[in-house]
């Protein structure tokens, strides 16, 4: 084979070294009687002239790096005369009519048949038909159409004898209003195209032309769409410009006139700023960022550089000025990520842009502090509540400056007791961990109020340590429930630092900074530094303040739970914060039984696990509405029949869970982990569609940059999804990761890897490879030893483990 | 955040672990860079223009940096990062060009990344043809599968794969032109 392959490969081509008509003469000679390379080598050549055709048919069209055909070819009745440009699509020449019937010059778009089968053609058929009819004056009209023998569809358009609207812009130094004139006359011709059912679905400078006189011709409806189109699919492959894209888009779903409004709002928002809103358009990075994080658009003013506002004849600071406020707003609401608070059509913007150029108040609705208030309050009055009257609090350190320092305490002192007012009432009442508060998204707004409170803290009370470090610990706290917690963390790490110049150390106020310090940790998914920081606050607890020792026990086994310690020392913090007053309170109790019992099942104890639930569950249920703190439960709960093989009883009990976090859309109780397990489960139960619930639920998580026990949950209920449903290269993929994971920074909770082991052994055995799966079964069963104890062997997943790799 | 994704020393065992034709190597280097991977893959995906898309060899290199950082910059490794990201591209493309077909959704294009060679991707099935072709190529001459490759999952330039390979251009051209022709044999039949 070797030999015959070597002889074949050199024969090829030394043959292609000459001339066509010589090859076959001249193989025949090399080869003598060997028919068997002489064919091969034939076959092979015809392919290769079969793939130089193939190649050639299509090259018109490219990416630049090979030339589209030379002018002067024909296309029906018109010649091409010079090449205007090419993009992936195809190539525009400028052509005349060459049967002399008219003498006209047009621009001649070749399509690249390489881009689609006979869909594309189709599609481009249907867009001759739309564009014929679409005539306005801002709209590039489409002449005729065809297509060449080759398979070549081409369009004859209008030849628009202008400038690229960016460039145009540019060139002139076109101020603001003037820019904001010729957007409009853009705006006119895409109402008009909506008007007539036709979506653009590409808008972009590249495709807006501007005459010398100052005309806007939008050219290129290359996605244009029946809005009517009976099967409402997207002909989507076509084009798409990333960078003027909407989210909807990206997504692949199908496009509408709101798609529109969005590239719309992004050729504004350069238009004004020179910037793109996303970050860096060159840069992968941000373009990442924007797919999968859905990174919102900066702010226009900051994103103005010296040389935008040169080339539109201003000052940096003025250009800022002028862009501030309501043009920001107008462009802000085009780029509003859901369709739906987007401005609800093309004609709405134009009116809000003309009542800006004539100076009265615009229609959209600004993100103010109060905006978001009402936003806020259509899903959770609580947390309105308790925004405002953080906020109240923060509003009262404002006016410190005009205080002498006594007073200034004094108000410190206040506004520490209404924060914890607000942290107590709306915070504690059953939902200490799981408040809507500690969401991270809406409440941004906010943080510019504490952002001015932390700009003119200092001066005022820089000559009293206690005062200002109290504060740290009231600002740190509000911004990280207010959904920076990152912020918070530097605010609180400003007032730990301050501790050792107060007098006696203040210890109430240094557990304070600690206990909050834990939370912004925590919520950045740093569980290790924030059970050091818990610590801290236990130590100073035990000496200043035995009433909160008991939540702070209670959050410092918590973390030690995420950050990997043991689970039986994470087990004894519970059982002593039980013993202290907070315990007292009505749902203190419940919830500490159900992180015990979570923890029983855990070590292997289901028993004793089950018992601690039963207990923990009818108060949380309560008569009415659920406390949220009933999720942990039914998680827990789904985990033990999950473990007992019981998985419809398991995704049902995961299925109430999600319901619960659903509706009260409680921060730090992500719909989207809930229904990760859920996914889980109701693939092992063979119910539901657990596959397009992953893949829904994967456009919004991670498994990377995330906390390794949220790593080690993703990976191996997508594992658990794939192997049952989807793909098991992915599925292996996704439970191996899981175990290095594991392995890595959580090899002291061994428990987590027996029951990846078992599913890793399921699949193995399922793919037919007996000897890994008993190796998986063999290392399952070592990590269920350290795991389970003396409960080893009753354990169900023991029993697979055991039985598993033979069956 | 909280947590890197692997250990660099890592990944650099794991690359050469591959290379000395471990498969399980693979696999827990596809684990780790799996998300990543498909992202990428969709960013290809989704848009045709080059001058407009994120093309893969910059997001290869991206995720080189961000996986595997400054120690990892030896040729043997790089050879095995980018080998390693092309078989996982059409891993990935090619799962996702089956989903695509027994969805019956509109297909849209998933192939090629690569535009060296215009006509593939013409028809839904080629796809998982092009993924098949490769295979077999690879059991006859495994360099020229390898070229065709990183050529049609990376969109490696000829100079690029050279580089990556360590071989000369005209070699390169040379086996892409006999890969080309070979694979147009398989795909587009004579009748």
């Amino acid at each position: 084979m070797e030999s015959f392959w070597r002889r074949v490969e050199d024969l090829f081509h030394a043959a292609l070294d000459r001339p066509e008509g010589e090859r076959e003469t001249w193989l025949a000679a090399q080869t003598g009687s060997d028919t068997s390379v002489r064919d091969e080598v034939m076959s092979l050549l015809r392919a290769d002239r079969k793939h130089n055709e193939l190649s050639a048919q299509t090259s018109v069209a490219d990416d630049g790096g090979d030339k589209p055909p030379e002018a002067g070819q024909r296309f029906g009745p018109y010649v091409t005369e010079r090449l205007l440009g090419c993009g992936g699509m195809g190539a525009v020449y400028l052509a005349r009519r060459a049967d002399g019937q008219f003498d006209q010059t047009v621009a001649l778009k070749v399509m690249a048949p390489h881009l689609a089968g006979e869909v594309f053609v189709r599609g481009f058929r249907n867009e001759r038909q739309l564009l014929a009819a679409l005539a306005h004056p801002n709209i590039a009209r489409l002449l005729d159409g065809g297509v060449v023998a080759g398979g070549s569809p081409y369009l004859v358009m209008e030849y628009v004898d202008g400038e690229l609207w960016d460039r145009y812009c540019a060139a002139h130094k076109l101020p603001i209003e003037a820019r904001i004139r010729l957007f409009l006359q853009v705006c006119d011709a895409v109402e008009f195209a909506h008007q007539n059912l036709i979506v653009h679905g590409d808008l972009k400078p590249g495709n807006i032309l501007v005459t010398a006189d100052g005309t806007v011709k939008l050219l290129d409806f290359g996605t244009a769409k029946l809005l009517r189109d009976p099967e409402g699919k997207v002909t989507q492959f076509l084009s798409l410009t990333p960078r003027y894209a909407s989210p909807e888009q990206l997504r692949d779903e199908r496009v509408n006139t709101l798609s529109d409004v969005f590239s719309l709002g992004v050729i504004l928002y350069e238009l004004m700023t020179g910037a793109w809103p996303f970050g860096d358009p060159k840069s992968t990075g941000d373009a990442v960022d924007r797919l999968l994080h859905g990174r919102p658009p900066d702010t226009p003013a900051h994103a103005v550089t010296e040389v935008a506002a040169a080339e539109r004849s201003l000052s940096r600071d003025r250009l800022r000025r002028q862009i501030a406020g309501d043009l920001s707003t107008i462009v802000l609401k085009m780029l509003e990520k859901e369709p739906a608070n987007r401005y609800g059509s093309v004609r709405e913007v134009k009116q809000d842009l003309v009542r800006f150029t004539q100076g009265r108040p615009v229609q959209a609705r600004p993100h103010s502090a109060w905006y978001m208030a009402r936003r806020f309050a259509a899903r959770n009055w609580a947390a309105v509540v308790a925004s405002l009257l953080a906020i109240a609090a923060l509003a009262s350190l404002t006016v410190f400056s005009l205080y002498q320092t006594a007073q200034a305490r004094a108000q410190a002192a206040r506004a520490r007791r209404v924060s914890e007012f607000a942290k107590d009432t709306f915070l504690s009442a059953g939902s200490y961990w799981y408040s809507p508060l500690r969401g991270k998204h809406d409440a941004i707004q906010f943080s510019d109020i504490l952002d001015n409170a932390c700009a003119r803290l200092d001066p005022a009370l820089g000559k009293d340590p206690e005062a200002v470090a109290d504060l740290r610990a009231t600002l740190g706290f509000t911004y990280a429930v207010l959904g920076e917690p990152a912020k918070g963390e530097a605010q609180l790490l400003e007032g730990i630092r301050l501790l050792p110049q107060i007098p006696g150390g203040a210890p109430k106020i240094a557990a304070n900074l600690y206990a909050d310090l834990c939370d912004a940790r925590s919520f950045q998914g740093r569980y290790a530094e924030a059970l050091s920081a818990c610590r801290q606050a236990v130590a100073l607890d035990r000496v200043a303040d035995h009433d909160s020792l008991g939540a702070v026990l209670h959050d410092t086994a918590y973390m030690a739970v995420n950050a990997g310690e043991p689970l039986a020392d994470a087990e004894a913090m519970y059982r002593e914060a039980l013993r202290y007053p907070r315990a007292s309170q009505p749902s203190f109790a419940p919830i500490s039984f159900s992180r015990l019992g979570m923890l029983r099942l855990r070590q292997g104890d289901l028993e004793g696990g089950e018992q601690l639930l039963r207990e923990a569950e009818p108060p949380l249920r309560g008569t009415g509405e659920p406390l949220i703190e009933l999720v942990p439960v039914l998680y827990a709960r789904a985990f033990e029949e999950d473990a007992r093989g019981n998985y419809p009883l398991a995704a049902a009990l995961m299925s109430e869970a999600l319901d619960l976090v659903t509706r009260r859309r409680a921060a730090f109780m992500e719909p989207d982990e809930r229904a990760l397990q859920l996914a889980a489960y109701e693939a092992l139960a063979g119910q539901g569609k657990p596959l397009a619930r992953l893949r829904d639920v994967e456009q919004r998580i991670a498994y990377t940059n995330i906390a390794p026990v949220d790593q080690i949950r993703h990976h191996l209920f997508a594992g658990m999804v794939e192997a049952r449903c989807g793909s098991k290269i992915a599925a292996e993929a996704h439970l191996r990761a899981a175990l290095a994971v594991q392995q890595n920074a959580m090899s002291r909770q061994p428990d987590l890897a027996v029951e990846i082991y078992v599913r890793l052994m399921e699949l193995l055995r399922a793919s037919g490879r007996a000897t890994e799966a008993a190796e998986a079964a063999r290392q399952g069963l070592a990590a269920a030893t350290q795991a389970y104890g003396r409960y080893f062997s009753g354990h169900p997943f023991v029993h697979a483990l055991q039985n598993g790799p033979s069956r | 955040m909280s947590s890197a994704p692997a250990a660099e020393g890592e990944i650099t065992r794991l690359l050469r672990q591959w290379s000395e034709g471990r498969d399980e190597a693979f696999r827990e280097l596809l684990s780790t860079a799996y998300n990543r991977l498909r992202l990428m893959a969709r960013a290809c995906m989704s848009h045709e223009r080059p001058d407009h898309t994120l093309p893969p060899t910059a997001l290869v290199g991206e995720l080189y940096l961000r996986l595997a950082g400054a120690r990892l910059a030896d040729w043997k490794d790089r050879e095995h990062f980018y080998s390693f990201c092309a078989r996982a591209m059409r891993w990935i493309l090619t799962d996702h060009a089956r989903a695509r077909a027994a969805g019956k959704r509109s297909a849209g294009r998933v192939l090629p990344v690569t535009t060296d060679i215009r006509w593939l991707g013409d028809r839904e099935e080629d796809a998982f043809d092009l993924d098949r072709a490769l295979s077999r190529l690879e059991q006859i001459d495994s360099r020229k599968a390898k070229v065709l490759e990183l050529r049609v999952y990376l969109g490696c330039t000829a100079e690029e794969t050279a580089d990556i390979l360590k071989l000369s251009k005209s070699t390169v051209d040379r086996d892409m032109r006999l890969a080309c022709a070979w694979l147009c044999r398989e795909l587009r039949p004579e009748k």
